[in-house]
């Protein structure tokens, strides 16, 4: 917000830590770049002469790479801003390397663009896709889907959109029905086989007793240990990786994803054929849905070289209510 | 024109230095000029110079430039340049076989049988066909893709000739495919996405060396190059 009376600079230098988002050819030696700034949130740029082999930006303009950005606002609001230099600190060369890696990597960068509006920052938004990408390129092959997973919860914590893990979100109580003293005498182990422990509700905004959960459209049945599997990475817990039991959860924020964004990510699709690959009995142990959908219909896996490579099938994206679209920004405004 | 004109002393009329209607005014006047090709030099030229717009990279001045060249250049230059056009849009199509552009079908490359047809290069565009060849060293075959995957706008393998890539493996012979995409973000995923669907099929899957450019020093080479050499050094 501008202060009545105060002088402002004809043209503002910034220097900051930045992800590319996206870049894209303007003219014959031109690019636009979106990138996520730590300090500037979302921000549109023009990198002239970045497509040239000599170029001060060295070719490092590509996307998921970061680096230490300058640029200069204009001071007139028409037009984009101009990148002056972009120096790389991490090409994350490992998720150009793996197709597994890559697809996650991607999806770092469609969240970090659907959940963030132009010129709002949040350090912790970026913080928390620097580190998942740094995960991703680099980390062991079983953790990636952990690291997207924290990387989710993080980012819809960063919006303000976290969803209620520890409590049911409707009525408060606890999400697990208590059993009374001495009644119950199985295992901790088999009690938390039962299915239909809990819910998941999105619409709801998070976990759901059994009472409320039950008969809600939308809502998925949750097990306990993946529930509390859940709160604990949310909590930023250490928790030891387990790729089914992450994919599992995976699913269940790109769910709550869907609904509050109002379409389904568009690298969701693109994620499927590799872990249903992985897992043919996908829907999982620990989920079950109940009314609308927002997965794709599960069959048996196509082991052709197209179904694995190919555009995975697409399924239909759930609306929100109203048929509109939530676009909540992170964090705050930077100018 | 007179309609225009109007317009342009309205909106003249409000706008003041920077006023709120001074980019309109430009816009208007900016109308009249380009409104005025055809009445000045005639309706062919102003035609002649809004088909040259249309080409990338040409804005208004270059267009009037090229478009005087014509006017000025010899009958029969001016003509074979039209001529060369149509032979263009008539005779050129996509091989069926690699998709480079050809007139004749299937193209010389194809249909070359000194070449090895065991060794298959993929490429992304037509250009890159012509890039490769004029280096002279490689005496295989090509398969153009038409583009490169783009996963957050859309763009995926099933856009691409993917399917006809995997149907020309299939048939046999072919021993290696050379994964020559470009080095950049779209053309390292367009690589790993053909990897996945060719390796299934008993081919020999390679990809371009990348790193330091020869002739050039390490203080030079930008970080890029040389995180890439590094990640991609060899035996020696």
């Amino acid at each position: 917000m501008s202060v009545p009376g105060a002088r402002v600079p004809p043209v503002a230098i910034h220097r900051t830590d930045a992800i590319v988002l996206r870049a894209i050819d303007y003219s014959e030696t031109s690019l636009i770049v979106w990138l996520y700034t730590r300090d500037h949130g979302r921000v549109h740029l023009i990198a002239k002469g970045a497509r040239r082999a000599r170029s001060p930006f060295e070719g490092a303009l590509e996307p998921l790479v970061r680096g230490e950005l300058v640029f200069y606002r204009k001071a007139k609001p028409d037009g984009l801003d101009i990148a002056k230099e972009f120096d790389p600190v991490d090409l994350h060369l490992g998720l150009r390397a793996d197709l597994a890696r890559l697809h996650r990597g991607v999806y770092v960068g469609e969240l970090l663009t659907e959940l963030s509006e132009p010129d709002v920052a949040s350090p912790e938004a970026f913080d928390a896709a620097a580190e998942a990408l740094g995960h991703l390129a680099r980390g062991s092959h079983d953790a990636l889907e952990q690291a997207l997973v924290g990387c989710q919860l993080r980012l819809l914590a960063a919006s303000g959109l976290r969803p209620v893990l520890d409590r049911c979100a409707r009525c408060g109580g606890p999400v697990f029905p208590e059993a009374p003293a001495g009644r119950d005498a199985r295992p901790a182990q088999e009690r938390d086989r039962r299915a239909d422990d809990a819910w998941f509700g999105p619409a709801q905004g998070g976990a759901l007793c059994l009472e409320h959960g039950r008969g809600e459209s939308g809502a998925t049945a949750v097990s306990r240990p993946l529930l509390r599997r859940l709160l604990a990475t949310a909590l930023g817990r250490r928790v030891a990786p387990d790729p089914a039991a992450d994919l599992e959860v995976r699913r269940l924020l790109d769910q709550f994803l869907a609904w509050h964004l109002g379409r389904e990510g568009r690298m969701v699709r693109w994620l499927r054929p590799v872990t249903e690959q992985a897992r043919p009995e996908a829907g999982g142990a620990g989920t079950r849905r109940r009314g609308a959908s927002t997965s794709a219909p599960r069959g048996p896996v196509d082991r052709r070289p197209e179904a694995l490579a190919g555009s995975p099938s697409r399924s239909p994206s759930p609306a929100a209510p109203g048929g509109s679209t939530v676009r909540p920004p992170l964090g705050r405004r930077a100018r | 024109m007179e309609w225009v004109a109007g317009r342009l002393a309205r909106d003249t009329r409000h706008a003041g230095e920077g006023g709120r209607w001074a980019g309109r005014a430009r816009r208007a006047r900016l109308r009249v000029v380009r409104g005025t090709e055809a009445w000045v030099y005639g309706e062919a030229v102003g035609r002649l110079i809004t088909e040259l717009k249309r080409l990338p990279g040409i804005g208004q001045r270059t267009a009037e430039r090229l478009a005087f060249h014509l006017v000025q250049a010899p009958r029969e230059e001016g003509l074979a340049l039209a001529t060369a056009i149509r032979d263009v849009k008539e005779n050129v199509r996509p091989c069926r076989r690699c998709f480079n552009v050809t007139e004749q079908d299937p193209c010389r490359i194809c249909a070359d049988p000194a070449r090895d047809h065991g060794l298959l290069c993929v490429v992304e565009r037509p250009q890159d066909v012509l890039a490769l060849e004029k280096v002279g060293g490689f005496r295989g075959l090509y398969h153009v893709l038409l583009g490169a995957v783009s996963l957050l706008e859309g763009v995926g393998p099933d856009d691409l000739t993917l399917r006809p890539l995997l149907e020309r493996v299939r048939a046999g012979g072919v021993r290696e495919a050379i994964l020559a995409t470009n080095p950049t973000f779209d053309g390292d995923a367009t690589a790993l996405h053909l990897r996945a669907a060719l390796e299934p099929l008993g081919v020999k899957v390679t990809r371009l060396a990348r790193g330091l450019p020869s002739g050039s020093s390490l203080e030079l080479a930008s970080k890029a190059n040389l995180a890439e050499a590094l990640e991609g050094r060899q035996a020696y």
